[in-house]
């Protein structure tokens, strides 16, 4: 009775219609999401989220919205629960490591059958033959590989009022960089007479959000390999492929790193600090220099300008490298991964996630998942979706945790996300930054990185390049042609070389490497 | 010592001796004390051991106290210390007094059980597993269960009912008293001291956890104050636990050391009137049966 | 029992099979208690031993425990055979033996001090202070660290710069990580391990000590002939016990001090176990090691048991 009620529905559904006046007779489908949180800054929604009721009322679903830590807790929370057999039953995943893994150890579901449920969606998102072959295993599609929102949104940001005070002009080149990195730091650019800033941040990250971190020292630290022309992991080089870290040049970008260090530019916890420290440093006027994100700094204005009431920002270009090449580091178009775990579909929830995607692609979803509460967390002058700026990201945050499900990336979306603000006194066009990061960054599309398959010791290899890299720039190691052939001629114990072979094979087969 | 005039070189080592137990004084203390300080600290201004009154910010905990995300896990952290306390307290009542009878019968085996679990450890995944299979994950149970009794306070308990004297239970036994009752009635009230040993044992032990929580919890609101001080230590997820996003009103460092300071005071206040009953507590689980 | 009467015995064993079932019965209360605790032990402690079976199949997390498949030694070899075995191997005994060779003199000092002193508020005042920090959470030492190692802010680094030195990154340098794992361990844990010695001193028989000084001993001369052979029990079963775990090397501690810059000194077993486990899903692998890591030290501690009651006549169990 129960199942037929059911496949009836899922058919009324295919074929376009509302049918939610028969849902909220009772039948009522538990579905419990995870997603990475959207607004580290804001905790998670509150129990009375009216999006709670209304998907109850409206869809015929419970929603449970679990909210993952980004970063490796996440990982390891989602990892805990694969282990556990547990996972949701529609989740991000940000690891490919583990995406391969549970598709390995058949903890995830094939989605071909969700796409013809969700029509509108799977035509403005999931058609893309290619993008969908990045989470394709023996034919069948095991995730929803979302097109990307919003990549190449970082850069460098520098103190124009420093730059000024200090009768400096933007630094260009990797020398340049480095001296007035040197300059914010020991010439007291914010005149307190304390000898507390820095020329220069950023963290050893690796979050995959619209850039590609490549094995070494991570997101932030690319544009020095990029100077090199050795950003990304792998070389792409037809002739003679290889991982870059295997290039003489990837050496010099680590020596540059270390002078860095070394000359004391950098903030010294830099190894061990996370993106929320860097963030509340140099919001509170610490550097001179530092890596963000547009988002991150649009969220971080408010309270730079009110602890720093004269600063004004500068985004970089990436600095060139003694070859004059540039890059702020590579990047996929490919964007978000949702996985369904196999538990979800052979409980019969997979109408129930498509239901729910689908809902959450325009219209009524659209708005509530991606905006937030409206008038209160956004506004709608012109018909255009306009974040309301007033109310600070850590409260508006929370309404919009799940918004990725939601948006689209189409310009009149970055339009309302990233408004005109005016901060201190200054005006910021976000949208326009946005794509000045975009434009100016000389970003290498690395798409092709995601075909390539973790190996089975991927933390291993991971751990080994990272560990060592730290360590020569941070001068527990001496760099010397002994040690470096020594750190190269060491991948061999991680088994480095069947990982490379492996790549290799993948990315000429998928034509990512010709 | 008798009180005779000194010779030098006892006169030596007994300035050398207080010299010592002043320096681990200073040791223990100068740590706690540069906390604190850093927690008081202004923006501007270097952090010092002698950061004069006039100059301290409590600008640092106005942003943490009134964060509700704080108080929620310090009300987790109270459940989870006095429900883990209550739980392991009676498992281990119930389980030491038996055990203590040496005329049970099976008493040697079940012994040699439980210490066998003190000498060999599965590990972590069987373990994570097993709570999986309970179905306890992301539930309090989880962390309640898993490590209620510590066969190290089971034993200790064991001694002391063992050394009680035997006269007065066999007393109440002649008076018709079952086991239950001589326990309740006779055992228990004399026990009184190693009861609140033993349970503020089980009490620290349960208030300081931290990996339990993050190995077997997956839902951020669940998590006691341990695992929060530790996320705004590393900087993860800071902002939740601080008011306005990031700090506007105190310095990166002053923040994370008032999380140290509001996180510890519980202890610290409790801790003079409990300090005694520990060392009890060693020393009788140092005497053999 | 005698082979010649073989029919014989059979009463005999009856009846005492027959008191025996009138014994359980007569205590049958008392089983009752025990009956929570025990499911505990059998749940908690015991359940787990049969889930390590693992650590010889392939776990699959959807398959369970008895549906995946068996592979044997495979996981251990791949573990002897790896990369970071003999790292993890050596960092874990390092710390070990210089948390047991660092840690008792300490506490033996502190414990003869506490006991010598003729100042009786001091010597409450340490008592007090010096047991605090064991109270103190992991997580918690790790804030006072960062406010004293830290190299942007911390004090012992201010120092350094006042004294015109280059500030030390403690707790990311390889050079720097083990020490201050080491002596933080010292520090929290000092005034507690002198319990133990405070009162096996507290045990000496005062007559001993005014024997000593009306024979012109001084007090040096006291506590190297009297309070140092007092303990020595007790030091052979405390170093005994701390060697039956040396394979402990103190996870949580670990856990939250560590990260990337100092995995190579750092990592230690148990924290491997947890990475490859939690955060690398490679459940049959992390179970091996753990077994591994169970095994010895059930060995290892079996046998300090042994040479404990050989030496001192008792042991921990």
């Amino acid at each position: 009775m129960r199942i037929g009620f059911r496949l009836l529905f899922s058919l009324a559904l295919c074929g376009g219609l509302a049918a939610s006046g028969a849902q909220a007779q009772g039948n009522v489908t538990d579905l419990s999401i995870a997603l990475y949180a959207a607004n580290p800054e804001a905790p998670a929604p509150p129990a009375n989220w009216e999006v709670y009721r209304i998907v109850r009322e409206k869809l015929g679903i419970n929603l449970k919205f679990t909210m993952l830590p980004t970063g490796a807790d996440g990982d390891n929370r989602l990892g805990a629960l694969a282990a556990a057999n547990d996972l949701p039953d529609l989740f991000e995943v940000r690891s490919l490591a583990l995406f391969d893994r549970l598709v390995q150890q058949g903890q995830l579901a094939p989605v071909n059958s969700l796409l013809s449920q969700m029509p509108k969606r799977s035509a403005e998102r999931y058609s893309d033959a290619r993008r969908n072959l990045l989470v394709t295993t023996n034919g069948q599609i095991y995730g929803f590989q979302e097109p990307v929102t919003l990549s190449r949104q970082y850069g460098i940001w520098v103190r124009k009022d420093w730059l000024e005070k200090l009768g400096l002009k933007a630094p260009t080149t990797l020398e340049e960089f480095f001296e007035v990195a040197k300059a914010f730091t020991e010439r007291d650019p914010d005149g307190n007479g304390r000898n507390d800033t820095y020329g220069f941040a950023g963290v050893i990250d690796f979050d995959t959000a619209g850039i590609l971190p490549g094995l070494g020292l991570g997101n932030h630290f690319q544009w020095v390999y990029g100077a090199y022309g050795v950003a990304g992991t792998w070389n792409y080089n037809p002739k003679a492929f290889a991982a870059n870290v295997r290039e003489a040049n990837f050496r010099k970008a680590t020596e540059y790193i270390r002078r860095l260090v070394e000359a004391r530019v950098i903030d010294p916890d830099w190894a061990t600090m996370r993106r929320a420290d860097l963030r509340t440093r140099w919001q509170q006027g610490r550097y001179g220099m530092f890596f963000e994100s547009v988002g991150g700094l649009q969220a971080g204005l408010q309270n730079f300008h009110a602890n720093n009431p004269n600063a004004e920002l500068l985004l970089l270009p990436p600095p060139k490298g003694p070859e004059g090449k540039s890059s702020m580091g590579t990047y996929s178009s490919a964007g978000w991964l949702y996985a369904v775990s196999k538990r979800a579909m052979d409980t019969g929830k997979g109408t129930a996630i498509a239901r729910f995607l689908e809902w959450a692609h325009s219209g009524e979803g659209y708005f509530l998942l991606g905006w937030g509460r409206y008038k209160t967390d956004y506004t709608l002058p012109n018909n255009v979706p306009t974040i309301n700026t007033q109310i600070p990201i850590s409260v508006r945050g929370s309404y919009t945790q799940m918004r990725w499900l939601a948006f689209n990336g189409n310009p009149l979306e970055m339009r309302g996300r990233y408004p005109e603000i005016t901060v201190g006194g200054r005006k910021y066009v976000m949208h326009q930054l946005m794509a000045q990061a975009q434009r100016q960054g000389n970003w290498i599309d690395r798409t092709g990185d995601l075909v390539v398959k973790a190996a089975t010791n991927q933390a291993d290899i991971e751990r080994y390049v990272s560990e060592n890299l730290v360590q020569f720039a941070l001068g527990q190691r001496p760099i010397n042609d002994s040690s470096w052939n020594q750190f190269l001629s060491g991948l061999r114990n991680v088994r480095f070389e069947q990982y490379e072979a492996a790549a290799e094979k993948v990315l000429k087969e998928s034509g990512y490497l010709k | 010592m008798a009180k005779k005039a000194m010779s030098r070189s006892d006169r030596l080592f007994e300035w050398g001796i207080d010299a010592f137990l002043v320096g681990v004084l200073v040791v223990t203390l100068v740590p706690m004390w540069y906390v604190a300080m850093v927690s008081l600290l202004p923006f501007g201004k270097s952090p010092s051991l002698l950061l004069p009154p006039w100059e301290w910010s409590f600008a640092a905990y106005a942003q943490l106290i009134f964060q509700p995300t704080i108080w929620r896990a310090a009300l987790n952290s109270l459940l989870l210390t006095f429900g883990g306390v209550l739980i392991s307290l009676t498992l281990t009542v119930l389980a030491a007094y038996p055990l203590s009878r040496r005329e049970l019968p099976g008493r040697g085996f079940i012994v040699g059980l439980i210490l066998f679990t003190f000498l060999f450890n599965a590990g972590l995944i069987p373990t994570f597993l097993v709570v999986k299979d309970l179905g306890l994950l992301n539930t309090y149970w989880s962390v309640l269960l898993n490590g209620a009794v510590s066969v190290y306070n089971l034993l200790v308990m064991k001694t002391f009912f063992q050394s009680l004297p035997e006269s007065l239970e066999e007393a109440a036994r002649i008076d018709g008293a079952n086991d239950w009752q001589v326990l309740r009635h006779v055992v228990l009230p004399l026990s009184r001291p190693i009861l609140l040993t033993i349970g503020l044992f089980y009490g620290v032990a349960n208030w300081n956890n931290f990996f339990e929580p993050i190995l077997f919890l997956s839902d951020r609101s669940l998590m006691p104050l341990p695992v929060v001080l530790r996320d705004i230590l590393t900087g993860l997820n800071v902002a939740e636990y601080v008011e306005g996003g990031a700090a506007q009103a105190a310095p990166a460092e002053a923040l994370k050391m008032a999380a140290v300071v509001l996180i510890t005071l519980p202890m610290l206040l409790v801790y003079p009137w409990i300090q005694r009953y520990f060392t009890k507590g060693v020393l009788i689980g140092s005497v053999k049966e | 029992m005698n082979p010649a009467y073989p029919s014989k015995p059979a009463p005999q064993w009856r009846q005492s099979l027959k008191h025996l079932a009138r014994s359980v019965w007569r205590h049958r209360v008392l089983y009752l208690m025990l009956l929570p605790g025990l499911l505990y032990f059998l749940i908690f402690r015991y359940w787990p031993l049969w889930n390590a079976q693992i650590a010889f199949r392939d776990f699959q997390p959807t398959l369970g425990v008895w549906g995946s498949p068996w592979v044997g030694l495979q996981h251990f070899l791949e573990f002897f055979n790896s990369y970071y075995f003999s790292q993890l191997l050596v960092n874990t005994l390092v710390i070990s033996v210089a948390k047991i060779a660092l840690g008792i003199p300490p506490a033996i000092l502190l414990a003869i001090a506490l006991h010598e002193t003729s100042r009786r508020f001091l010597s409450r005042a340490v008592q007090t202070m010096s047991y605090l920090p064991h109270f103190l959470s992991w997580v918690i030492v790790y804030g006072i660290l960062l406010a004293m190692l830290s190299p942007s802010e911390g004090l012992i680094n201010s120092g350094l710069r006042a004294l015109g030195l280059e500030p030390v990154p403690f707790l990311t340098s390889t050079a720097t990580f083990q020490p201050v794992v080491v002596l933080s361990e010292v520090w929290k844990e000092t005034g507690w391990s002198a319990i133990l010695f405070l009162a096996a001193l507290l045990s000496i028989n005062p007559a001993l000590y005014e024997a000593a000084a009306i024979d012109g001993a001084s007090r040096w001369q006291q506590v190297r002939h009297i309070s140092l052979p007092g303990i020595v029990d007790v030091l052979v079963l405390v170093v005994l016990l701390k060697i039956g775990s040396i394979l402990d090397a103190g996870f949580h501690q670990i856990f939250v001090l560590y990260s990337l810059p100092v995995y190579s000194v750092g990592d230690i077993i148990d924290t491997w176990v947890y990475r490859q486990g939690i955060q690398n899903f490679q459940f049959s692998l992390a179970t091996a090691v753990g077994l591994f890591k169970g095994v010895i030290g059930l060995v290892l501690i079996v046998v300090a048991n042994r040479l404990a009651r050989r030496f001192v006549g008792t042991g921990l169990y």
